[in-house]
């Protein structure tokens, strides 16, 4: 937004210093175009009629006037994130965006069939492969997360194996509205394949329906009330991983919670720890306080950032949380609560700007620090 | 702030402010926005039931083009528990990112009245509809 | 650290001298029914390593359950530095069959005026909790009503494990009824062996560590819930009390909360201030020993969060996490933790201020 200054970066040069890497931004995936990709026998089995039939098209609990930015609908129609050559225009040219981790939130999961979900997962990823880390991908600025079903770990380690050396595939992407906490032995297969191949475990929450919504107390009723409640999927899986010791089982595992803000992790950090404290012995695998384990194994996004009154409070749980270390922008386009990076550059410490918006991210998701300059340079 | 009243003797210094023709009345229908290229992000000119208001288009939220956003009524809370109805559809603006509504004759926001987009004036003089106070 | 007269603990759970005793407070057929015991069967506190069983070993009698000794209750709460206790007995968790939970809940409160709250409570020590069962709300609001002309019940209390979420349009007669006596409503989380749903929106966790470290954050389903129905907008003497901790993830959650609320104006008008504006008004935390930044920015984060409006100080006697009120924060001003240690619960029990010794 707004007027674009002189990029001292940009030059002659052929190479562009990065300055910020979003670490959160969705492109759209039409089931039409995705269908082609889906292996048999489920294509056939499942895609043969109306694919309104079988795709979801509106979850619950969607914020209730609009989940997408209403100007981020492309001039030729379609739906927000679907034309290639917009989103170039929008995140990377006039937001500014040197590189751009892409999660993909379509296919929905399948949580009553994990095979069917394996496989239009296996679908989107070699769709993801030939298409945004493909033809769309000659300015080399885009990475992806493959997605996996937790739920049959046989197929979701073969779809890791397959991927892994692939150039632009840097993560692993898995719902975090789970129906076990994923530090448990179940998913440990799923999780060292990961690590193994040096992939980063990327969580983000879709709203699956179904018992996978279901609280503590039963269904809430409104989105404003969920929303509040999304970091307790989280809160789960961390003290999971943590106290099942999982990270004494994979020193090199990495993750990264996407879209779930960064608030909550101080008081998540000092809860766990004082618990470890006390009742550790329950848990004699686990060697450190969890607080170590959390901010050398995970990171957060800084999307969607709060806007608490006074605002220094927000610099406060920066500094608890040691942002500079764990922090790392996200954009979320093109979703309704997009962040734009320039807006976010000011309001982050300044000590700790370059770190959040791309060091961190820079050596989490193992991208270089320069990249060729390009045609999207040449138009700002 | 009160004006003094016009003393005939000496001249009183005008501030002056420019102003630009957005266009006619009838080019703008009731419902339209029209953003005129001026300032940093622009200024949307509104026809609301024939009167004529004018939003910078920005938000002050988070920068959005606010202006891009959906014209529509404000929902407000019924009588009773769980009732809710649209009022005043048509002078409220939603802004195309995070759906903050403002009362688009005066700028202010809904969700919080302490915070209002800057405004112009709008005149309409012979037909044409001038946006004034640049 | 001896008794202060003014230090109010907000929560303590006294306990049957044995499971059936309740039953003397039943009549047929509920006293003839079987229902559970009154300890938790899922998630069960180890006994063989830290924390060594649900209870501290001390507060076992020589007779009796934990908590069950009015005598050796006393001593221990001297011991803590507690002046008046505000008495939370947990019921038998949630149960299939309504009408026996709103039995179980009539015979916990007749039980509890009957041996704390009687003859033997001379000096006011204690005051109690009105156990109503949500799962029944007509029946709720009469047990509420049977009690709440009686100055020795303050408060009304509901488990943490729910159905539904406390805001939803079911429970409007409890808490209408709560409201209307001026009584805060508690809740927290009830031991049993009951129809409980999962303890975390991903399943079940293995280990008891890691229940005990979630579970008291679900306060934000019923929290969320309540300001998004509109039920503090409806009832704007209502109070909720959450009596399992949790405050120290209050802030951050909140604050998401506040961030989509302009977005769901449409879904919810009837929120007329942003949510974390409810927070003063309707809403109070017990302390819990194991919350709380480290030493060095418990200071800062306190006051960050406002800790000094929202927080009421709570033992949790007789369970192994009892926390002595000389251990609550010992390094905040003295006027803050007079707050927590008193003035908050004062005021929201509107209880008298204390006799000199």
């Amino acid at each position: 937004m707004g007027v674009q200054q002189a990029d001292p970066r940009t030059s002659a040069e052929a190479t562009v210093q990065v300055k910020v890497v979003d670490c959160d931004v969705h492109p759209a995936l039409p089931t039409d175009l995705l269908l082609e990709y889906i292996p048999e026998p489920w294509r056939t089995q499942f895609y043969s009629g109306q694919l309104s039939e079988i795709e979801m098209t509106t979850p619950v609990y969607i914020p209730p006037v609009q989940t997408l930015r209403r100007d981020a609908v492309p001039p030729s129609g379609g739906m927000p994130g679907s034309d290639p050559a917009f989103l170039e225009k929008q995140l990377l040219r006039d937001g500014g965006v040197d590189f751009a981790q892409l999660i993909f939130l379509q296919p929905r999961p399948k949580p009553t069939h994990p095979a069917l979900e394996s496989a239009i997962f296996a679908g989107m990823n070699s769709f993801m492969a030939d298409t945004w880390l493909g033809r769309h991908n000659r300015h080399g600025r885009y990475r992806g997360a493959i997605r996996v079903s937790p739920y049959d770990p046989e197929g979701a380690v073969r779809e890791i194996d397959r991927w892994a050396g692939h150039p632009y595939i840097n993560g692993v992407y898995v719902v975090p509205e789970a129906s076990a906490p994923f530090g448990q032995p179940q998913f440990l297969p799923i999780l060292e394949a990961t690590a193994r191949h040096d992939l980063a475990l990327c969580m983000h929450v879709t709203r699956t329906p179904g018992m996978r919504l279901l609280t503590p107390v039963g269904h809430p009723s409104y989105h404003v009330e969920i929303f509040a409640q999304w970091p307790l999927y989280f809160f789960s899986h961390i003290a999971s991983l943590v106290f099942e010791g999982v990270f004494e089982t994979l020193p090199n595992l990495r993750i990264v919670c996407q879209e779930a803000d960064f608030a909550w992790v101080p008081a998540l950090m000092w809860r766990l720890d004082n618990e470890w404290r006390q009742l550790g012995s329950q848990v004699p695998h686990v060697k450190r306080a969890p607080s170590e384990y959390i901010r050398e194994h995970f990171r957060f996004t800084t999307q969607p950032l709060d806007e608490p009154v006074p605002s220094e409070s927000l610099l406060k749980v920066m500094d608890w949380l040691e942002a500079d270390r764990v922090l790392m922008f996200a954009s979320d386009y093109p979703h309704y609560d997009y962040d734009d990076p320039q807006w976010i550059l000011p309001r982050l410490p300044k000590p700790a700007r370059d770190r959040i918006m791309f060091e961190n991210a820079c050596d989490f998701f193992r991208l270089p620090r320069t990249r060729p300059r390009d045609e999207i340079d040449e138009a700002r | 702030m009160t004006q003094a009243e016009p003393n005939l003797a000496t001249e009183r210094p005008v501030k002056r402010t420019e102003s630009v023709v957005v266009g006619r009345v009838e080019e703008l229908p009731p419902g339209s926005v029209t953003i005129v290229p001026r300032g940093k992000f622009g200024i949307g000119v509104y026809n609301v039931g024939g009167s004529f208001f004018a939003l910078t288009n920005y938000c002050l939220h988070r920068g959005a083009p606010l202006c891009r956003g959906q014209v529509t009524g404000k929902v407000v809370a019924g009588d009773g528990p769980y009732e809710s109805k649209m009022v005043g559809v048509g002078e409220f603006l939603r802004c195309p990112w995070h759906g903050w509504e403002f009362e688009i004759a005066t700028g202010r926001a809904v969700a919080y009245p302490e915070k209002a987009i800057r405004t112009y004036p709008v005149l309409v003089e012979n037909g044409t509809v001038i946006l004034e106070g640049l | 650290m001896p008794a202060r007269a003014d230090v109010i603990d907000a929560s303590v759970h006294p306990l049957v001298r044995q499971p059936d005793e309740l039953r003397e407070y039943m009549a047929e057929p509920w006293r003839s029914l079987p229902f559970p015991g009154p300890h938790r069967y899922l998630f069960p506190t180890p006994t063989g390593v830290a924390p060594y069983g649900e209870y501290r070993s001390d507060a076992r009698p020589d007779k009796g359950l934990p908590g069950s000794d009015p005598a050796l209750m006393a001593r221990h709460l001297d011991e803590l530095g507690v002046g008046t206790a505000v008495l939370l007995p947990l019921c038998r968790g949630l149960l299939p069959n309504v009408d026996l939970g709103s039995a179980v809940c009539a015979a916990t409160n007749d039980w509890l005026k009957a041996n704390w709250l009687g003859p033997l409570n001379t000096e006011g020590r204690y005051v109690g909790t009105i156990r109503v069962n949500p799962e029944d709300p007509a029946a709720a609001a009469r047990e509420i009503e049977r009690w709440a002309g009686d100055p020795a019940f303050v408060q009304v209390g509901v488990p943490l494990e729910a159905h539904r979420p406390y805001g939803q349009r079911n429970y409007t007669p409890i808490w209408e009824a709560a409201a209307r006596h001026g009584l805060p409503v508690a809740v927290h989380s009830e031991p049993g062996a009951g129809t409980d749903f999962f303890s975390t929106p991903n399943g079940y966790h293995r280990h008891h560590i890691e229940y005990h470290a979630l579970f008291p954050a679900n306060f934000i389903y019923h929290l969320s819930s309540l300001i998004a129905e509109g039920v503090f907008e409806r009832l704007p003497e209502l109070r909720f009390v959450f009596a399992d901790g949790g405050f120290d993830v209050l802030m951050p959650l909140m604050w998401r909360m506040d961030l989509d609320w302009p977005i769901s104006r449409i879904e919810v008008p009837w929120v007329s201030r942003k949510p974390s504006d409810y927070l003063r008004d309707h809403v109070r935390f017990c302390t819990a020993k194991l919350e709380g930044a480290p030493p060095e920015i418990r200071t800062e984060w306190f006051e960050t969060a406002g800790g000094a409006d929202l927080l009421m100080y709570a033992s949790n006697y007789p369970h192994w996490s009892t926390m002595a009120a000389g251990e609550f924060f010992p390094q905040l001003p003295e006027d803050v933790r007079a707050r927590v240690l008193c003035g908050n619960a004062r005021e929201l029990y509107r209880l008298p201020e204390p006799t000199p010794v």
